[in-house]
């Protein structure tokens, strides 16, 4: 190796890789799948240093990176046939409805209700809630307008929050039963 | 002074648990929490969701072992002679990008190109530098609008029945010019389902949009008008006459395939789930039927 790419690598690696984790677990909540989600951050990563050259330092790497993970990740989803839920039909009947957010939730349904939420509101969710990205940077990486962004991110919370009341209601309903 | 009821504290809770209101509302937010036990208690619990949320989700990180790997590929990658470093593949995606750019012209592969860069970097400056004038035929602007959120646009519609005979709606104060596309529209012979046509806008720009499916997949045929001010500019060429056909872009918006063409007054815009094989066919026998239309009624 040269010594100019040795030192472009480790620029590289001390920047970038310090968002492993973050662009791991990301990838896991979208795949659900340990290696998938591995081979996507590996693939996120290498595609990253090919194209490090063009990023302009002082910008947004961290925004840069999801970029570049979600447009691997379409074109994965576009290659196994993509199939398109009309979502707009959930979000139609839950908009009016809003119901008091349980008191009590673990770790596990609020995964599981996290699972459910329709792909195009659970990534917003991800990334604002939990990565905490502004509404730019998840416009950037998703490509989508901000004001897509801050919709998709309402309806996604809500959404969420739907899944854990029936999850509740459910489990309500099983105890009175007994 | 703000003040905010029951509902409106719930629609807007979320959005002060993450610091993206205006001060005035957050103001009124803490005011209306202070007397109403009810929404302290949702605010409360809400606030307890994020943070479950949050942990449940950080738990996870990447392993030592990973990591290891990932430096060593990066490694790999980076001691290969950067001029001749190979492009990261897996099997399959170089043969469909090969396929792809194989069988069209330099300028068009150049343009081909630079759409894929943009949708990688993001930034406009790509085409704004290249001299060509062909490359500056769409903007990037318009393709992120063309693939913005159509696929919501269409899934919902098609969720609707409708005659395919129905005029498109709010056509006439957008472009009269644009009238009836559905009934012209050869989608019967490609075995096309024809579901709706209306006029939606995305970003600044409206769009005629007519959905069709095949099997999952969706189509949206968009026409929207050329901006005026630019083809003042003289950034975007006049219609060629058809020479060589239309003028053509094709490019990967995130999970989307888009192609375009443009008459002198409109952009036509194919935007699908197809890949890239499948769409072609449908640009040519039916986005291109459509933008000769257009010409002949610009005549």
């Amino acid at each position: 190796m040269s010594p100019q790419s040795a030192q472009q690598l480790s620029a590289f690696e001390e920047s970038a890789l310090s968002y492993a984790d973050q662009l791991f677990r990301v990838a896991l909540r979208v795949l659900r799948h340990h290696e998938k989600a591995e081979d996507l951050v590996q693939e996120t990563f290498l595609q990253a240093w090919k194209s490090f050259h063009r990023f302009e330092p002082g910008t947004n790497l961290r925004a840069w990176l999801f970029k570049i993970m979600f447009n691997l990740h379409h074109s994965n989803l576009r290659r196994n046939k993509l199939q398109i839920v009309p979502v707009e039909e959930t979000v139609f009947d839950t908009l009016a409805y809003d119901p008091p957010t349980p008191q009590f939730i673990t770790e596990e349904e609020v995964l599981s209700a996290l699972e459910r939420l329709p792909r195009d509101f659970q990534v917003p969710v991800i990334l604002a809630d939990i990565e905490e990205l502004s509404y730019n940077e998840i416009a950037e990486a998703l490509n989508i307008p901000k004001g897509t962004v801050m919709s998709r991110l309402h309806r996604g919370r809500k959404l969420l929050r739907m899944e854990l009341v029936n999850y509740a209601k459910s489990y309500g309903l099983k105890v009175s039963e007994q | 002074m703000q003040t905010i009821d029951c509902r409106n504290f719930k629609e807007v809770l979320d959005s002060y648990l993450s610091d993206e209101l205006a001060v005035e509302t957050n103001h009124a937010v803490m005011r209306h929490a202070e007397h109403c036990a009810g929404c302290r208690s949702e605010m409360g619990a809400r606030r307890k969701l994020r943070g479950v949320l949050r942990e449940a989700v950080t738990a996870t990180t990447a392993t030592p072992e990973f990591r290891n790997r990932l430096r060593e590929r990066l490694r790999a990658e980076a001691s290969a002679d950067v001029s001749a470093r190979p492009a990261v593949k897996k099997p399959g995606r170089e043969s469909l990008f090969a396929k792809w750019f194989g069988q069209f012209s330099m300028p068009q592969l150049a343009m081909a190109m630079a759409a894929v860069l943009v949708v990688i970097v993001g930034s406009a400056y790509l085409f704004s530098s290249s001299n060509q004038a062909q490359a500056a035929t769409l903007s990037p602007a318009i393709l992120q609008q063309a693939a913005g959120d159509h696929d919501h646009c269409a899934a919902f519609w098609r969720s609707l029945t409708q005659s395919e005979t129905d005029p498109i709606h709010n056509v006439e104060t957008y472009d009269p010019s644009l009238q009836d596309l559905g009934k012209h529209s050869p989608h019967k012979a490609l075995g096309l389902k024809f579901h709706y046509a209306h006029v939606c806008s995305e970003g600044e720009r409206k769009f005629v949009h007519l959905i069709y499916s095949r099997g999952d997949d969706l189509l949206s045929l968009l026409v929207t008008q050329r901006n005026a001010q630019a083809m003042k500019d003289g950034v975007v060429p006049t219609d060629d006459g058809g020479k060589a056909g239309l003028q053509r872009e094709l490019g990967l918006m995130g999970q989307y395939t888009v192609s375009a063409f443009q008459t002198s007054r409109h952009v036509v815009l194919l935007v699908s789930s197809l890949d890239e094989q499948t769409q072609q066919i449908f640009v040519e026998k039916l986005a291109q039927p459509i933008s000769n239309l257009l010409r002949q009624r610009g005549k």
